[in-house]
């Protein structure tokens, strides 16, 4: 027998198993097939080999059984209007459909949370959230029809990204099936023990696991959202107000811009009607409350009248605004009425060098002889440069793909990321050597083989499967190493030595603040103190004030935060790229000091809580945002009451005592009735961090709110600082004591729990999270280097 | 402009999904616009034979032209889709009855004629017969549903500008909401009057099961009347007629000796509720707490949404969150696939409990007969009106 035949036997058998499950919830008819093969990407296209609906985890758990059991491959797609091809069943895979998984359940008003299964389309959160004041912020421009596995998949932004973040800063917690069938929950940032592998997962293209199930983080609904249309002579104008409204401390929920031929192509389809002779228009969203909105319509249209804006509307109702997004949103498709097909990018740039950039992409245009119409959103330097074309013309095609080339050439030359949205999928995956090193490319794919050895899920895509890049130097002995490079000496010394890694990170120093870009470049061993004395002049801050670590490394090693994280999230919401270490030896900066950034695998946020067993950071980007002087207040009373009372506020942290508890709440108007104003939180905040640093007897614990009043109740005495939202709490307190009441705790909730400096965490990570957590280690630091490095607080001390 | 070019519009954004109700209803990419197009590309080009099963994905669709309104390339879906139901009718062969009798009747104009008159003596005891019958095929379910005839009187309108498309079902099923048209436009101050009966109907129902050539007959009789007629304007009262009367250049592309003249009807059209909108009638007195359902074919085909409603418009009017979604009736689709127009109208009628409403207004008769069967059989008490009937009855002699 032929090996083509006993291939066509091996699919064969493939399919007639799939059918046995699967029933009429499996196609593999010709023609049924033929629809699954396309994305919006447009031009890929590949028939699978069979199409499976399922409708639950345990179905795509069995699923992945079968086809691996076949040598088959899978495709995972939700609505199919990815653009880059991700879903594209290349080679013939299986699709695994998620059309038929739309069930939420569990809102937690309180926590702001929901549970949704992967094929709920985004714009059908709405309707769900918004009877209870909050709303799920994402929203890609195909936020009607794209599901929330999809926009997990690519880690999908949208123009609210630029005030509250993508995709990934909204999930809180992921229903994975892993590549050999296992299932579980992985938990995000603040619950979870070890390595953001959340984070990991999202962006990873349907390439590490097939996601069942999303936890979403919802945002609580702005009291007054005004839009506002600025159009301008031309393009130069739209992006000088856009510095000049950063520069200003104006932080819009959506900056959106669009050029002349865009105008042109969305007034034709009808969606809208824009000024009279406008070049290029930016469309603005203020949102807070109603003092914050007016404060802010003030600054922009004062701003607008100085930058020789050509008009400044706003949106009277809610349809004229709808009106205004309708046309933003379909600009894509309807920029397609310029050509038979559109090339369309998606390429970031630091957001100082927007103007450099859209003037680049013009010279480019011109320079092939090719028109060009260019949306994106400018408030975080992400454009998508669109390019129609014939694709029957082969001159044309060819001018069309080196003039993209280019562009991809010159977003990376700038600093910026050759996808800040749509994903790498078929489209880029031969480009990503342009954006990251070989070392860098090595490591991602070493890290795809490790979590899916056979190659079993969506192949082709994302991350190219290039050799591990082996560091061939032996190192030199540094102890305090003042550089990157130092630190990647020191490891290489140490691997090739066989002695004990022991560096200090104190000499990891500087701080360079991007004040155009709002980022902040930082050497892990800057202390937070410096940091914030470095920004206290600048109109800028970081916001995440960890209560326990000195250091920045320390800090993202050990996923500390503080009560801030209440409105801005934990640590992993601000930062942007990480040069670090592994402990092979290999020297790789992940990320990019852009807001919006999903080529490859996130091997930078991973790091977050990885306690140094994965890398060691030697430099971080950081995102800042315009400072705001807002009040604390303080009150005594139930914690419960207190809590709910501030649950709007931007910060917020509780200190019981035999009193009774007292709240601090940071909020730009008292919590509620009995708050008074308490100008002294601070002061007190940073008392009680000294104490917290020297870590003696000390219990820290991260768990689901619904689990707080538990724990405190079961506390023998009360704790130093409790954190409620995410659920934080420190105490002190004997360490049996502190195992027992772990262990009767994560029998029911999953929880984060550390003992005062000690390296390994009290509760274990289990089930899939504890598996891809040591084929991780396994993968950073196959010769435990790590594992024996002296702590970075020892070190430090 | 050719169906290649018609298909090549579709860049496959996948706007269109969530649009489509059948997408909806089945989640699958087969029962979506984009699935449909892109079967009809893999048919043109070879790749998937035409069969039977490879194009009952268009004998499925409702033809609503959701998809065309969430659309932002501009794809002209309707053409994909007579494309698809002329392919499909070519594998199938002819209709099979009740709905083949039905489209031999209404393509004679004389024949329309004699039903009408039928209609009028036999009509109240042919409906209390179905009445009486156990529910079960459409056919009866539809005719238990319908109106009892209303007729109006109306007088000779010399050197009409309006000329009001009568239609087939419409003109034997709702005569006097025809008259009542008329008599509403001329207190609007508009000299209008319905069309010679020798136009016969639109060809709308016969196009749509795939029967072009049979459409480009009646197509040629309503151009020939409305240019007879001496009218700038024809108007239509039934949104499917309204936006299939638009569609007549496509009918006849490239056919020299019809396209300009398919072309100079298509730009007379306007629908009533536009024409007594733009005279700046006053909105509905009623009482009643009502809604409004959009005619799909109003509402995607011809774009009209805010007429209908600005004349409805009231202390007692509330919005159906799902007013442009498809009710099921979609001209005769009802009679054909009963199942799935089912589905969509038992979500609808469950909407409208909720709102606890008492009227359904809609602005087309395939709507209003559905919608009277979804109340009628959900035993929900809930009055259901063409828009004019209601505008005639609650403020008509005003």
């Amino acid at each position: 027998m032929s090996a083509s035949s006993t291939e066509r036997d091996a699919s064969q058998a493939l399919k007639s198993e799939l059918q046995r499950c699967f029933g009429a919830r499996c196609r593999v008819d010709a023609a049924g097939l033929r629809l699954y093969g396309y994305d919006a990407m447009g031009t890929e296209f590949a028939v699978p080999s069979a199409v499976v609906q399922v409708e639950s985890t345990e179905e795509a758990a069995a699923l992945i059984e079968i086809v691996r059991s076949h040598g088959g491959k899978l495709v995972a797609r939700g609505s199919g209007t990815g653009l880059s091809g991700g879903s594209v069943p290349k080679g013939g895979a299986v699709v695994v459909s998620f059309e038929r998984m739309r069930a939420t359940w569990d809102l937690q008003a309180d926590e702001r949370t929901l549970r949704v299964q992967p094929g709920v389309v985004n714009g059908s959160l709405e309707r769900l959230t918004a009877p209870y004041g909050l709303f799920y912020p994402p929203d890609p421009a195909s936020y009607r029809v794209s599901s929330i596995g999809g926009n997990v998949a690519e880690n999908a932004g949208g123009p609210h990204a630029v005030k509250y973040g993508v995709t990934g800063q909204h999930v809180r917690a992921l229903e994975v099936v892993a590549a050999d069938g296992c299932s579980g929950w992985l938990h995000a940032g603040a619950v979870q023990p070890g390595s953001d592998l959340v984070a990991l997962l999202t962006g990873s293209e349907g390439t590490l696991g097939l996601v069942t199930a999303v936890q979403l983080q919802l945002e609580r609904r702005p009291q007054e959202i005004a839009t506002l249309l600025l159009s301008f002579l031309g393009m130069e104008g739209a992006t000088d107000y856009v510095s000049a409204a950063v520069a200003a401390g104006l932080l819009p929920a959506t900056l959106e811009f669009m050029d002349r031929p865009t105008i042109e192509a969305v007034e034709a389809w009808g969606a809208a009607r824009y000024p009279e002779g406008a070049g290029a228009i930016l469309l603005m969203e203020l949102d807070g409350t109603a003092e914050e909105v007016a404060e802010g319509l003030r600054l922009a249209k004062e701003l607008g009248e100085r930058g020789g804006a050509l008009a400044v509307e706003t949106a009277q109702d809610p349809a004229a605004r709808e009106a205004l997004w309708y046309g933003r949103r379909g600009s894509y498709a309807a920029v397609a009425r310029h050509g038979r097909r559109l090339l369309t990018q998606d390429v970031t740039v630091p957001r100082a060098l927007l103007t450099e950039m859209l003037q680049e992409v013009s010279r480019i245009a011109a320079r092939y002889g090719l028109q060009v119409a260019t949306v994106g959103h400018a408030g975080d330097g992400n454009l998508h440069p669109d390019f129609p074309y014939d694709p029957d013309d082969p001159e044309e095609s060819g001018r069309v793909h080196a003039a993209n080339a280019e562009v991809i050439a010159a977003c990376v030359r700038l600093g910026g990321s050759i996808t800040g949205e749509h994903g790498i999928g078929m489209e880029k995956i031969h480009q990503m050597h342009v954006m990251y090193s070989p070392a860098e490319l090595g490591l991602m794919a070493a890290v795809r083989r490790a979590l899916d050895p056979e190659g079993l899920l969506n192949p082709g895509k994302a991350v190219p499967l290039v050799p591990r890049h082996e560091a061939a130097q032996r190192g030199q002995e540094y102890a305090a190493p003042k550089s990157p490079k130092e630190l990647q000496e020191a490891v290489l010394w140490a691997r090739a030595s066989g002695r004990p890694l022991r560096v200090s990170l104190s000499g990891l120093r500087g701080i360079a603040v991007d004040s155009a870009n709002l980022t902040a470049e930082v050497g892990a061993g800057e202390s937070l103190e410096a940091l914030s004395e470095a920004l206290a002049q600048s109109p800028l801050a970081f916001v995440p004030c960890p209560l326990r670590a000195a250091t920045l490394g320390e800090a993202l090693l050990q996923n500390d935060y503080g009560p801030e994280h209440l409105g801005a999230g934990t640590l992993r919401a601000h930062l942007l790229a990480i040069t670090y270490v592994t402990g092979a030896g290999e020297l790789v900066r992940i990320g990019r000091s852009v807001m919006k950034n999903v080529a490859g695998y996130d091997l930078f946020r991973l790091l977050i809580g990885s306690r140094g067993r994965l890398g060691i950071p030697a430099q971080v980007t950081l995102r800042l945002l315009p400072r705001r002087a807002v009040p604390w207040w303080t009150a005594k009373g139930e914690m419960e009451a207190l809590c709910a009372q501030a649950a709007g506020a931007r910060s917020l942290f509780a200190l019981p005592s035999h009193e009774g508890v007292s709240a601090f709440a940071q909020a730009s108007a008292a919590p509620g009735p009995g708050w008074a104003p308490a100008p002294q939180a601070i002061k007190t905040l940073t008392a009680l961090k000294e104490e917290l640093r020297r870590g003696e007897h000390l219990l820290d614990l991260a768990l689901p709110q619904v689990a707080l009043a538990g724990a405190l109740s079961a506390l023998p005495t009360d704790p130093l600082i409790v954190l409620p939202g995410a659920a934080r709490l420190l105490a002190r307190l004997p360490q049996a004591e502190a195992r027992e009441i772990v262990e009767a705790i994560a029998r029911e909730h999953p929880l984060r729990a550390d003992y005062g400096l000690q390296r390994e965490p009290l509760a274990a990570v289990q089930g899939v999270a504890a598996d891809w957590e040591e084929r991780l280690r396994n993968v950073f630091d196959p010769d435990g280097i790590l594992a024996r490095y002296t702590t970075w607080e020892e070190a430090a001390r | 402009m050719s169906i290649e070019s018609a298909i090549d519009r579709c860049i496959q954004c996948g706007f269109c999904l969530q649009a489509c109700p059948t997408y909806r209803l089945f989640e699958t990419e087969e029962s979506s616009p984009r699935g449909r197009i892109a079967r009809v590309k893999d048919v043109l080009a070879g790749e998937i034979a035409p069969s039977s099963e490879s194009l009952a994905t268009f004998s499925e669709c409702l033809g609503c032209r959701a998809c065309e309104t969430a659309c932002p390339s501009g794809v002209h879906y309707e053409e994909i889709l007579m494309y698809g139901r002329e392919q499909l009718k070519q594998v199938e062969g002819p209709v099979p009855r009740p709905l083949g009798m039905l489209l031999r009747v209404i393509a004679h104009p004389s024949r329309i004629r004699r039903a009408k008159a039928l209609w009028r003596r036999l009509g109240p005891r042919a409906i209390r017969l179905a009445r009486g019958l156990p529910l079960r095929r459409p056919e009866v379910r539809l005719l238990a549903a319908l109106p009892d005839p209303a007729p109006q009187a109306l007088s000779r309108q010399e050197q009409p500008e309006v000329a009001i498309h009568r239609g087939c079902l419409m003109d034997v099923f709702w005569e006097g909401t025809n008259a009542r048209a008329a008599i509403l436009l001329r207190q609007a101050g508009l000299r209008a009057d319905l069309m010679s009966e020798s136009a016969g109907c639109c060809g709308a129902l016969h196009a749509h099961q795939g029967d072009l050539e049979e459409a480009r007959v009646q197509a040629r009789r309503v151009i020939e009347a409305f240019e007879a007629s001496g009218a700038r304007v024809i108007a239509s009262l039934a949104g499917g007629c309204g936006a299939h009367l638009k569609e007549y250049p496509v009918l006849f592309r490239g056919d020299s000796a019809w396209e300009g003249r398919a072309q100079r009807l298509a730009d007379a059209v306007q629908d009533v509720a536009t024409l007594l909108a733009e005279r700046g009638r006053e909105p509905s007195a009623s009482t009643h707490r009502m809604t409004y359902q959009d005619s799909c074919h109003l509402r995607n085909g011809l774009k009209v949404t805010k007429e209908p409603r600005q004349l409805l418009r009231g202390q007692n009017y509330c919005e159906m969150a799902s007013a442009g979604e498809c009710c099921g009736s979609a001209g005769v689709y009802n009679l054909l696939r009963p199942d799935v127009a089912g589905e969509l109208l038992r979500r609808k009628v469950a909407e409208v409990r909720e709102m606890a409403v008492d009227e359904v207004v809609t602005a087309n008769p395939g709507c209003e007969l559905q919608w009277r069967m979804g109340a009628r059989e959900a035993g929900l008490p809930l009055r259901v009106r063409h828009l004019v009937d209601h505008l005639y009855d609650e403020r008509g002699q005003a």
